[in-house]
């Protein structure tokens, strides 16, 4: 009877402690839950609603127009064209970026005396800001004032060619974040085991071969890692390229992310800027997708 | 007469790249010789002083001499100059390249391996020019005054240099007051997005509760909401609430990150449970647990995270250029494009002040090497 009593009292303050922790845990929660919900969220699902109407150029009311608008604007110049520079600075930017910080890691990955000068050198970029290595390249290849505007490598990225101007723009991102690359590639050629580089030496690899068959295969994965964060990077420049061009010449330079940002100044634009930024949306789901199958696979290969 | 004049300009240019490059040798070798010293602690002192007080004397050396070719630059101390960078330059890539063990133990040497060496040094120091050369235009662009840098045909030194730059850009052009606000925001965001992320993690480490799963599924997707997606509707809310050009902002919307909640609850599943247990016998409830062992216990993540965060929110430029109207709302970053898009005169000024923005960065980076790189 006693001990009935005894286990039912202990069952109750255990549900009772249940209750309790979860009260907790969501008082803990709540927090980081109110700003997704408030800044994450809403805003999404107004971005949704707002792709499907129309707003007046002063900003009063909106008119549904259904999912016509989507198709409109997906399929006209302004969106293609964005998308199109974005692609394309994306491609500018992530291979010879990736390249460059390869370089420095394998060239910095030695026991010698000073390495640490230098890899405090290779590393530095990462002081900057994405505005201030504009500033620095502002310096470099800005049309008027830029130290190289009227040199033969100038033509390569001059900022008034309306060919060029884009690649002006990326190289001042190749350059800011070579410093990161750098960083995690260096983290990623440590982790490579010495013996195994000794036992191909014995093999009779050569440096290239070593390089090409051990050492690239098995930093593969922080290379894909790497690949994801700096694509991710380049579908979100903006302040480079307000900074250098400002879209100019001949709205060569205007990304998705510019475009959105000068539209929403424009009341009217309101819903084929949101058709826009979902569109921004979706190439961001599937890069993070793919970011995600790296890093479970990576798990996998740990284990 | 043409070729004439396009020969003598590229061996101009020439001559002028070729006297920063000796210059940069000059000071960067003896640097990495005292640096390397400095470092290997383990290293008996007897040996180490020696090399980190005559590296620091040849820094001094190859300093001087740069700023001889470059500020003082008449005809005759060009020559004492380079001459001095191409002593300090030589006798620290001797150091570098000779014996590996000089301090703490002995190993010589052959040739071939020191001929490699010195290869490996000078692949080195030229791939440092493609990070420091823009690092160096940068500084003699903000010493130099804009109209008098670019009459005097843009070369790679400073003219008439304005050492007040850095002081005028602080007072003048206000960048006190960007600098005062860009702390202000960081603070509140770094400190907040800590805090909110402990407290998440906790709960996804340590406690049972209901939809547990889904609510982290929620969370983690906000990873794929960036601000540029969201960009329109956040303004639109911000106005609304009345918080355009105010500190709330520019802060409320980073108060919390997925980031962070996924890397601390990875350290805190790095805990075992079993000291959860312990510690509830012995009377702790899940708040003490959490601030007396389990936030010391990962603060090394913590410690990481926080400077991700504090870097993040420094560097921001997209959303305080969208919801700052008035120059008084405006952050380091967003304060620099006035000084970039419209105003050629004050090139300097625009360009001291990216350089301010870098500094705070730049002591983060050589204080705390560990948790950055």
């Amino acid at each position: 009877m006693t001990a009935q009593l005894g286990s039912d009292v202990e069952g109750r303050t255990l549900a009772s402690g249940r209750v309790k922790e979860a009260f907790l845990a969501y008082g803990f929660l709540l927090p980081s839950a109110l700003v997704f919900a408030a800044f994450f969220f809403y805003p999404l699902g107004r971005l949704v609603w707002f792709s499907l109407n129309r707003q007046d150029r002063f900003g009063r009311g909106l008119t549904y127009e259904g999912f016509g608008q989507w198709g409109d604007v997906l399929s006209s110049t302004d969106f293609l064209d964005g998308l199109k520079h974005t692609l394309l600075f994306v491609l500018y930017t992530v291979p010879l970026g990736l390249v460059l910080g390869v370089l420095l890691a394998v060239a910095a990955n030695r026991k010698i005396r000073g390495i640490k000068f230098f890899h405090t050198v290779f590393s530095s970029t990462i002081a900057t800001s994405v505005a201030v290595a504009s500033v620095v390249f502002v310096v470099l290849i800005n049309p008027k004032v830029g130290y190289l505007a009227d040199t033969w490598v100038a033509q390569f990225f001059d900022l008034s060619d309306p060919d060029a101007a884009l690649r002006g723009v990326a190289l001042s991102s190749v350059w800011q974040n070579l410093g990161l690359t750098f960083i995690i590639v260096l983290a990623g050629l440590q982790a490579v085991p010495e013996e195994l580089m000794e036992a191909a030496k014995l093999d009779g690899y050569n440096s290239v071969q070593r390089f090409f068959r051990i050492t690239l295969p098995l930093i593969s994965p922080t290379l894909m890692f790497l690949v994801v964060v700096l694509v991710v990077f380049g579908f979100q420049a903006f302040a480079q390229v307000e900074l250098l061009t400002n879209g100019t010449p001949a709205g060569r330079t205007e990304t998705l992310v510019f475009k959105i940002f000068t539209d929403s100044q424009d009341p009217a634009k309101l819903g084929p800027s949101s058709v826009m930024a979902l569109g921004l949306f979706v190439l961001t789901v599937v890069v993070s997708a793919f970011q995600f199958i790296i890093l479970s696979r990576r798990v996998h290969y740990g284990n | 007469m043409e070729t004439e004049l396009f020969a003598a300009s590229v061996g101009a240019v020439g001559l002028g790249f070729g006297a920063v490059v000796l210059a940069f040798l000059g000071v960067a070798l003896p640097v990495a010789m005292a640096t390397d010293a400095w470092d290997r602690k383990d290293a008996p002192s007897e040996r180490r002083t020696p090399v980190i007080a005559i590296g620091a004397v040849l820094t001094l050396v190859g300093a001087i001499a740069a700023i001889n070719e470059f500020w003082l630059a008449t005809d005759n101390r060009w020559a004492v100059g380079f001459i001095a960078s191409a002593i300090t330059a030589t006798v620290g890539l001797a150091y570098l390249a000779t014996r590996q063990q000089l301090v703490g133990g002995v190993e010589p040497s052959s040739n071939a391996q020191i001929l490699s060496r010195l290869g490996t040094y000078a692949f080195l120091c030229l791939l440092s020019l493609l990070i420091l050369f823009p690092v160096w235009m940068t500084f003699i662009r903000a010493l130099s005054g804009p109209r008098a840098y670019i009459d005097a045909g843009q070369p790679l030194r400073w003219i008439e240099p304005e050492w007040d730059v850095f002081s005028r850009a602080w007072s003048q052009a206000d960048f006190s007051g960007r600098t005062l606000l860009s702390v202000a925001v960081t603070s509140v965001i770094t400190v907040g997005q800590v805090l909110t992320s402990v407290l998440a993690a906790y709960a996804f480490a340590f406690l049972r509760f209901p939809f547990k799963r889904v609510i982290f599924a929620l969370f983690m997707a906000t990873l794929m909401l960036p601000i540029e997606v969201t960009l329109v509707p956040n303004i639109l809310f911000v106005r609304d609430l009345g918080w355009l050009n105010s500190i709330q902002g520019l802060t409320v919307p980073f108060l919390a990150t997925a980031l962070g909640t996924f890397l601390i609850r990875q350290g805190f599943m790095g805990i075992p449970r079993d000291l959860l247990d312990a510690s509830q016998l012995d009377g702790y409830g899940h708040a003490s647990f959490l601030f007396r062992v389990a936030a010391p216990l990962t603060r090394p993540v913590i410690a990481s995270f926080t400077v991700i965060s504090f870097l993040g929110a420094w560097n921001q430029y997209l959303w305080p250029r969208a919801i700052t109207t008035e120059g008084d709302w405006n952050t380091i970053q967003i304060a620099l494009r006035s000084f970039v898009t419209s105003n050629p005169e004050a090139l300097n000024l625009g360009v001291a002040g990216a350089i301010l923005a870098a500094i705070p960065i730049l002591v983060l980076l050589l204080v705390d090497r560990k948790s950055v790189v």
